[in-house]
């Protein structure tokens, strides 16, 4: 037998937990990129203003001698003049104030000099811009302020530029960052234990209810009681309760079935016994008494064959395959097959067989036909009348065997079909009928056995009479 | 001839053993599934007669394991357990015949002979057909003719392809389709009917001869002694 992977089962816990815990986590990783940058761009507004404030500061600190074209630019800014906008330890100002072609007045001559244009609408009324340049290999914020320096001894332009490494802005940044990831996690943490705490209050009727079934006795098979089960867990329950019920029937079925197959195996199992010793004790010839023996175990063998057909039945029972068969066609054949049966008797047989469309296994209607069969010929007289007859009739398959038999004694009409209940033990193993019946359950039918009564009143015979429904012809 | 019967009950090996051997069948026993094996590949045997439930391996893995070790030899099952699929695993897994328990000693025989016979052939060969008898008649293959006693029976052709058919099966019904297509062969303007004609004649030539030939009626024909 191939090996079958044992499929993976994941915890309705896990599923809830991924379920809700993936998508929040994707949306923390989406909003903290998001926050980042607006902070950073809130740091780099409230920053960029400080720079600008610091370039005016140097600006205003500006001497000119000689005008426009001609005038030559002084800075008296000391290096310390930044000094009160570094507003911490942490970042660096550096400044550099040059002439309109880049000429270094004073400060940084490291500091590249600007050569961008003035955005059309800058964001505050000085003629400011401000840009992302590195200074000594570090990232650096530049404000350039082209500041006009006019004086008593002339007029010009100076181009200012503030440089500041970025460390502030970014420390800030990050600090807004992590404030806010910390927030995202204990909510996270709390969705997930919120939906652990659920999950677990919320199955813990089904992990009772698994301890309930489990602590049941092995052969209780009664309905579950679980009236304060959820609403959810009424399909599983009910689904439960069918199963618990069918095999409590089938249970029942079955030990009913061994009892009395015990007792009917050891009927013969008796006699036989009792014939051996009687041939031992030279009772009769030895041939006789072989003969005698013989006959017992046909019998026995006969009653093994028919339980084991019983078994059968409900083993079908369970695979609900068949295929469409015409019932008359398969009593030809089983006629055919017991065929030296009628022989032997002599009977006057006739068989009309319609066609008659039934779902159903062959090996059950094969069965039943023969089971049928047997039986009016062994309740036959020799040379008496055996007529078979298949037709349909309002939407069922109609299977008529009439013998000329001594039919039914009223006493034996109610146990009829129970198993083991029929006639004189040795003239049958009192099984064919309980199987006909079970075929005919199996198959939806119906089956009865009634006495042909001629008008003097006698009993001229049977008629067994099994109707099964006719399979609708497949489109 | 050599069988080799895999079986573990005892009683049943003896009683086997003992029938057969005064048949001319010489059987060896092995009682168990695991040696099962070895004995078959030491013994060769003509046939192996296999029961489906064994101690150490069952049936099928025995089955199996010869027919995926190449050997040929053909295998008769025998098994209490027929149930429904029995049957069907059983020929899939590669035995050539099937036998439920309780048998017939006779069709045991007949069974294990048929698969020597089947196995040396070549394949495919039609089986030899034997002299088929019934009260005083006899059917000799190599003549084609039937014979009531040492006389051959005078019938005309249709007549004989009847009888022929109803001796092959003695005591059986065959069916009138059947008989139809033996008598009739190809024949299709021929009415149905025509077959009771011939079975008309036929009766009346068998009457003392201790063969009657019966009708069951919507079925078919069939020869019994009387």
């Amino acid at each position: 037998m191939p090996l079958t992977t044992v499929p993976r089962r994941t915890s309705l816990r896990f599923r809830l937990l991924l379920g809700l815990l993936a998508p929040v986590a994707l949306f923390i990783v989406i909003n903290s990129v998001s926050v980042y940058r607006q902070a950073l761009a809130a740091a780099t507004t409230a920053y960029d203003r400080t720079l600008l404030a610091s370039a005016k500061t140097i600006g205003e600190q500006l001497d000119v001698t000689g005008y426009d074209e001609a005038a030559t630019l002084r800075a008296t800014v000391p290096y310390s003049a930044l000094e009160a906008f570094e507003a911490d330890n942490q970042s660096r100002m550096y400044y550099r104030v040059s002439t309109q072609r880049g000429g270094l007045v004073s400060g940084f001559g490291e500091l590249p000099f600007w050569h961008g244009r003035l955005p059309d609408r800058p964001p505050y009324a000085a003629l400011v811009d401000f840009y992302d340049d590195t200074f000594r290999e570090r990232p650096v914020r530049v404000a350039v302020l082209l500041q006009p320096v006019a004086g008593s001894e002339g007029r010009g332009m100076a181009v200012v530029q503030v440089a500041e490494t970025l460390e502030l802005r970014q420390a800030l940044a990050r600090r807004l960052l992590v404030d806010m990831l910390w927030r995202q996690l204990l909510l996270a943490a709390v969705i997930a234990g919120v939906t652990v705490l659920v999950v677990q209050r919320a199955t813990r009727p089904v992990r009772e209810l698994g301890r309930a079934i489990e602590a049941r006795a092995a052969d209780d098979l009664s309905p579950i009681e679980a009236s304060d089960a959820p609403r959810e867990l009424l399909p599983l329950l009910d689904a439960m309760t069918g199963v618990m019920a069918r095999l409590q029937r089938l249970l029942d079925h079955q030990k009913r079935f061994v009892r009395d197959a015990a007792h009917q195996l050891r009927t013969p199992l008796a006699v036989l016994k009792a014939q051996v010793q009687s041939a031992r004790r030279g009772d009769l010839p030895p041939a006789d008494a072989l003969a005698d023996i013989g006959g017992t175990v046909e019998r026995a063998t006969q009653l093994a064959n028919q339980m084991l057909s019983l078994a059968k039945i409900e083993q079908l029972r369970q695979r609900p395959e068949s295929e469409t068969l015409d019932l008359g066609e398969v009593v030809r054949q089983v006629a055919l097959d017991i065929s030296p049966l009628v022989a032997d008797k002599a009977l006057d047989f006739e068989l009309s067989a319609q066609p008659a469309a039934v779902l159903a296994h062959r090996w059950m209607l094969t069965e039943l036909a023969r089971n049928l069969l047997h039986n009016a010929i062994k309740h036959s007289p020799p040379g008496g009348s055996l007529s078979v007859r298949v037709q349909p009739r309002r939407g069922q398959a109609v299977l008529q065997v009439s013998d000329a038999g001594p039919g039914i004694p009223a006493e034996l009409r109610q146990r009829l079909f129970a198993p083991f209940a029929a006639g004189d033990a040795a003239r049958g193993s009192g099984l064919g009928l309980a199987i006909c019946r079970e075929i005919v359950q199996t198959l939806g039918g119906a089956i009865s056995l009634d006495n042909r009564v001629a008008a003097d009143g006698r009993i001229v015979g049977l008629d067994a009479v099994v109707q099964l429904p006719l399979a609708h012809a497949a489109a | 001839m050599k069988v080799l019967l895999v079986e573990d009950d005892p009683a049943m090996q003896a009683t086997l053993q003992r029938t057969l051997a005064r048949r001319q069948i010489d059987v060896r026993v092995c009682g168990d599934g695991a040696q099962a094996l070895d004995q078959w590949r030491a013994l060769e045997p003509d046939v192996v007669a296999l029961d489906l439930s064994l101690p150490g391996l069952d049936g099928l893995q025995v089955l199996a394991r010869a027919r995926a070790g190449g050997m040929r030899t053909p295998v008769l099952l025998l098994t209490a357990r027929g149930t429904v699929g029995d049957r069907v695993v059983g020929l899939n897994a590669g035995a050539d015949d099937y036998l439920p328990k309780p048998f017939d000693l006779d069709e045991l025989e007949a069974r294990l002979r048929a698969l020597r016979r089947r196995h040396q052939d070549a394949p495919g060969a039609e089986p030899v057909p034997t002299p088929m008898e019934l009260a005083a008649l006899r059917f000799e293959p190599d003549s084609g003719a039937i014979y009531l006693r040492s006389q051959v029976m005078e019938l005309t052709p249709r007549e004989l392809a009847l009888l022929r058919a109803l001796m092959a099966k003695p005591g059986h019904a065959v069916s009138k389709e059947r008989l139809f297509e033996l008598v009739f062969p190809g024949e299709a303007d021929v009415q149905y009917e025509a077959i009771e004609v011939v079975v008309y004649r036929l009766r009346k030539k068998l009457a003392g001869t201790g063969a009657a030939l019966m009708t069951l009626r919507g079925l078919g024909y069939l020869l019994r002694e009387e």
